[in-house]
């Protein structure tokens, strides 16, 4: 079981935060940390990328609306790179699909934030 | 009679039990006895692959464990790709539903029927009495970030019950069927 987390500037205010590995109750503390951090440093533009995820459950999906919850109150946005059809496909079961705008590539959710 | 009673050392079924075990424990590297016995396990296991049990500590760090025991078993099965990993994700939101309840549980239990095309999930605690209700994301607002664990499960197995009582403890009790 592991997580990678890896976040960086990806040009204006946006940053992006690249996950790798599998989300679940023991790893998205961990997750929750890095978006924490970002938005009390006033970075409410984010990209998360799940590309390479290999698994997500729902402390997972909490992590990314409780981020998506703070980043709208000041006006910002969360965008999703997900192309692994098992990950999509809890995004489309759960509703979350028309909540979080959801891409193939980074370059695409970057330019939808802006 | 009831001297020649006292004379027989023992009644005829007794003896040719006796005989049978004997028997047994003289041919312990039979081939024939082997393969004749190997043969009968496997036309069980054809219609029963049998039940696992895996009791883990209520703790975060353990759920990968049954995620991982439900795959290994799941892949005994014609299950595909697909729904293994719906039961591991059915399997660890179970099991996260038993951490994060703060019942006070100190350990899960988790037992798997296994059948020849489907799997009977069991997964017990004996915390708090609770049942928890499928809390669905609701479109076009931001959902709650909790309660999608349950609403998960029901999506990916063919059925699911929960039920509570003291003497038994939490249950919930989820189906997949091969090919469903």
């Amino acid at each position: 079981m592991d997580i990678k987390v890896n976040v960086r500037e990806s040009g204006g205010d946006a940053y992006v935060v690249e996950l790798g590995g599998e989300i679940d109750v023991y790893t998205s503390p961990k997750v929750k940390d890095a978006i924490t951090e970002l938005i009390d440093q006033g970075h409410y533009n984010l990209v998360i990328n799940l590309e390479r995820v290999r698994y997500i459950d729902s402390t997972g999906l909490g992590v990314l609306i409780g981020g998506l919850k703070r980043v709208r109150e000041h006006g910002g946005s969360v965008n999703l790179v997900c192309t692994n059809p098992q990950i999509r496909k809890i995004f489309d079961i759960t509703g979350l699909v028309k909540i979080f705008g959801i891409y193939d590539d980074e370059i695409g959710a970057q330019k939808a934030l802006a | 009679m009831s001297e020649l009673e006292a004379s027989l050392p023992t009644s005829p079924l007794g003896t040719e039990h006796r005989r049978g075990s004997e028997l047994e424990a003289s041919l312990p590297t039979s081939p024939l006895g082997t393969e004749h016995r190997r043969g009968n396990a496997t036309q069980v296991a054809n219609a029963h692959l049998g039940t696992v049990e895996l009791r883990i500590p209520s703790k975060p760090e353990w759920v990968a464990v049954a995620r991982l025991t439900i795959a290994a078993i799941a892949n005994r099965l014609p299950f595909s790709v697909e729904e293994i990993e719906d039961l591991k994700l059915a399997i660890a939101e179970a099991c996260t539903n038993v951490i994060q309840s703060e019942s006070g549980a100190d350990s899960i239990e988790i037992v798997v029927e296994t059948g020849s095309a489907e799997l009977k999930i069991h997964v017990r605690d004996h915390g708090a009495i609770r049942i928890r209700q499928a809390v669905a994301a609701p479109l076009g607002g931001v959902p709650v970030e909790g309660g999608l664990g349950v609403f998960l499960i029901q999506a990916l197995m063919d059925s699911v019950e929960q039920s509570a009582n003291p003497e038994s403890g939490n249950q919930l009790v989820m189906t997949k069927r091969v090919g469903s």
